[in-house]
């Protein structure tokens, strides 16, 4: 489970390109793609500023009509597939 | 040997042999020069392959080899012989193995190596056929065997004119993606080129390895010679019994994209890069569509017609459609 205190930042080696609301991002070590729909796309815009899922909520609670349980246990889940994917790491 | 220009994806093609599958060059100074050694085995083995491209009806065997040998690049086709490519990709050797006939010589040229050649200069490789329709190119793209080149001689036969077989070639210019034809030639299963009426004396054998036919001008097929404004892209795919289309967001597209370019080292993290931005500009550009349809002849004529419903061609971005019809 992730901690949602836990500090993180965009991987190096990675390159993002915003196209509308939404986010390709290529992770250049494993040459693998990922996609972003506009939520995932906002939590990522959050993150760089924010660096922790715990000060991302609050701001995303604002902007979407979603109960914070589900939005934490969205975010998390899409933090683990982050993580694992390389895109973000623990600062 | 005399020197021959030949003109091939927006790319002067100098060769040492004759290609006959391609027109003759309108500019004088080649960008890319392809040299026939004789014939022989190869006598060295790189420390490592790095990449191998499979078939998916072999077992085990690889089709192709990649290495980086000495700064080149080393393409080897076990079973018919070696290329080599230049670092700046401007020059291609090829020495075949004894017995290799010319015509899978050239088949490997045009079909295999030089994709990956031409994708410099700012140029993008998609493997992908495309159609003219009304002075605009539409790209139809797919794996190996899905039928982009059966609904390709479709749209020509009704009326569209061929600008490739598999080897999409976009350069980007005053801010339009043009789609530069490649070579006046589609191959066809022969069930494929009979069904779509083309007489089996008017097709060649494209190699020696293969049943596959190659049907020119010769066989009735328009082929377009100019440069030609890209207006759609479409992904097919076999899911379903009815034909559908869906356009994707321009995320969707892009990485959907990114599986059909051509790409001769994917762990080369600056050519990745620069990928990443010219399928992005592409994505964003130009309108993707999933174009879903059970692979069957008798339903091509409403695949095609699906194929026009996505594209306005009085405008020149297309819009968005969503359609199904029944199978």
């Amino acid at each position: 489970v992730h901690d949602r205190n836990a500090r993180l930042k965009i991987a190096p080696h990675v390159v993002t390109r915003k196209v509308g609301e939404e986010t390709v991002i290529l992770n250049l070590e494993s040459g693998t793609y990922f996609g972003l729909d506009p939520i995932g796309t906002r939590y990522l815009d959050l993150l760089e500023q924010h660096a922790t899922l715990a000060s991302v909520l609050p701001v995303m609670l604002r902007e979407f009509e979603v109960t914070e349980e589900q939005l934490e246990s969205d975010l998390a889940r899409l933090t683990e597939e982050m993580l694992a994917g390389g895109l973000v790491e623990r600062d | 040997m005399p020197t021959r220009l030949h003109e091939i994806g927006g790319t002067v093609l100098a060769s040492n042999i004759a290609l006959p599958e391609l027109l003759p060059a309108r500019a004088a100074r080649p960008e890319v020069a392809f040299e026939l050694l004789p014939a022989g085995v190869p006598q060295e083995e790189p420390e490592q392959w790095i990449r191998r491209w499979d078939l998916p009806d072999e077992e085990g065997r690889p089709w192709a080899l990649f290495a980086r040998v000495g700064g080149e690049w080393l393409i080897r086709f076990p079973s018919h012989g070696d290329f080599r490519l230049s670092s700046d990709r401007r020059r291609i050797l090829c020495r075949p193995l004894p017995g290799i006939p010319a015509a899978t010589v050239r088949h490997l040229l045009l079909d295999q190596v030089l994709p990956l050649a031409l994708r410099h200069g700012g140029r993008f490789v998609l493997h992908a056929s495309a159609v003219a329709l009304a002075e605009q190119a539409i790209g139809i793209v797919g794996q190996s065997g899905s039928g982009k080149s059966t609904l390709a001689a479709s749209l020509a036969g009704a009326g569209a004119e061929l600008l490739s077989d598999d080897c999409l070639v976009a350069e980007e210019r005053d801010g339009e993606w043009q789609v530069e034809p490649y070579y006046a030639g589609l191959r066809l299963w022969p069930d494929n080129a009979a069904e779509l009426g083309v007489p089996r004396s008017q097709a060649v054998e494209v190699a020696h390895y293969t049943r596959k036919l190659r049907i020119d001008q010769r066989g009735g097929l328009p082929f377009r010679r100019s440069s030609t404004p890209l207006r759609g892209l479409f992904i097919l795919s076999e899911e379903g019994d009815a034909v559908s289309t869906r356009r994707l967001s321009a995320r969707e597209a892009h990485v959907a994209l990114v599986e059909a370019a051509y790409l001769l080292d994917p762990g080369d993290a600056t050519a990745l890069k620069e990928q990443f931005e010219t399928v992005g500009r592409i994505a964003a550009a130009v309108p993707c569509h999933i174009l879903c349809y059970p692979y069957r002849y008798e339903v091509l004529g409403r695949v095609r017609d699906a194929i026009l419903d996505c594209l306005d061609l009085t405008r020149p971005t297309g819009r968005p459609c969503t359609t199904e019809t029944p199978g």
